[in-house]
């Protein structure tokens, strides 16, 4: 299974104040989230888009090496 | 063994993220992006990180936080401070490596996961492709707010969707319903379905020097080839990873080696026109490996990145020698 636990739990409460560890493993983190139990040291953003403009470009794009190489022939696979 | 010994691994460690994909920028050599997640992307916030390199090893130039965690990251090709990222929280993001914070604009369409972006490689166009658990992909122009078209016909979750480097309009997708689709952006309908294997594929790519040949790598540890001009068995089949193929990508600098990571922890290296195509095997991680990236200046450089919460870049022997 690809995303183990899933995301559809609810989301965690109010940020814990104690410190949190600096690397909970997997294995924890689903034992928390089976047992419904808040995970430690979520940190919660709350990041908007700034809506400015992109900064001005500078350099010209580089050819990717496939393009550098022309008309090089295409390797076949094996039969 | 002629000069063939590897350059050092440089290795930066990025407590309490986990790192999900990594990608040298098309501009500038050694600069390389990083979408990272708190708690293996259960749940927490996201970041990018936009790492440089210089003589004594990685250094961290700038990060961005976003609420949810980020799964995926393109560059610009039109412009070198520009990046999109894909979240969690079915958004895209689109950020400005100049700027102390961002994001520039956020794009909100899809209903869950957003797993896969990546940013056209063809010159005549400026688009980004995203996939998602909630069976779609959808096609943006970054300088538009909403989506140009959603494609429809996958019936599980979408994990990868990567434009063909050669085909404007191009590009290809890998899904939980273990097919591999092609598709062009002048038609919604999908153009080809290849049932390429029997388990879910999280990964496919398109060959830089042949462009009717794609590959994709799958949960059942294989990883197959296939040639769009006869769909009905793959080209090459390569076996060794023990656990499912997390991410495969074609070197962009040689003709027949792919590169590949997985969640049995290692890094592979392939080259499918020899008869025994297993090239090297790089055991460097202690967890699941989700981001690989070949650098497009140096042919010899490689970045990854993994749920340990390291992110390197080295040179594997394997590219430092004569083919």
């Amino acid at each position: 299974m690809e995303r183990p636990g899933g995301r559809s739990c609810s989301g965690p409460g109010p940020t814990p104040t104690h410190a949190a560890p600096a690397s909970v493993s997997l294995a924890q983190l689903l034992q928390l989230v089976q047992q419904g139990r808040e995970l430690p040291g979520v940190e919660k953003r709350h990041i908007a888009a700034t809506h400015g403009e992109p900064t001005a470009s500078r350099l010209p794009p580089r050819p990717k090496p496939w393009e550098a190489a022309g008309s090089a022939e295409a390797p076949a696979p094996p039969p | 063994m002629s000069g063939a010994r590897g350059g050092a691994v440089r290795t930066l460690r990025v407590p309490g993220r986990h790192g999900y994909a990594a990608e040298f920028s098309p501009y500038l050599p050694g600069r390389l992006a990083c979408a990272a997640a708190q708690h293996y992307g259960i749940a927490g916030c996201g970041t990018l990180l936009i790492l440089d390199q210089n003589e004594s090893g990685l250094r961290l130039f700038r990060s961005f936080d976003w609420n949810d965690g980020l799964f995926d990251v393109t560059w610009s090709e039109n412009n070198e401070h520009v990046l999109v990222t894909c979240s969690g929280d079915g958004s895209l993001q689109l950020w400005d490596t100049a700027k102390a914070a961002g994001p520039l604009q956020v794009y909100k369409e899809h209903t869950q996961e957003v797993y896969s972006v990546d940013w056209s490689q063809t010159r005549g166009e400026q688009l980004v492709v995203s996939g998602s658990w909630d069976q779609t992909v959808k096609l943006w122009d970054p300088t538009v707010g909403k989506s140009l078209c959603t494609f429809r016909g996958h019936e599980s979750v979408i994990y990868s969707t990567i434009w063909s480097p050669h085909i404007p309009g191009c590009f290809a997708s890998a899904s939980g319903d273990q097919t591999l689709r092609i598709w062009d952006v002048k038609s919604t309908g999908v153009r080809i379905v290849v049932p390429a294997h029997q388990a879910e594929i999280l990964s496919c790519d398109w060959c830089k020097y042949n462009e009717n040949l794609l590959v994709t790598g799958a949960v059942d540890c294989s990883l197959r080839g296939w040639d769009l001009r006869n769909v009905r068995q793959p080209v090459f089949e390569l076996l060794g990873h023990t656990y499912a193929v997390r991410r495969v990508k074609f070197s962009p600098s040689h003709a027949s080696v792919l590169a590949t990571c997985s969640y049995d922890f290692t890094v592979r290296f392939w080259n499918f026109s020899k008869p025994d195509p297993l090239l090297e095997t790089v055991e460097h991680h202690t967890e699941f490996t989700c981001g690989l990236d070949l650098s497009l200046q140096s042919p010899t450089q490689v970045a990854d990145c993994a749920w340990d919460e390291t992110i390197k870049i080295y040179d594997p022997v394997c590219l430092t020698m004569p083919a």
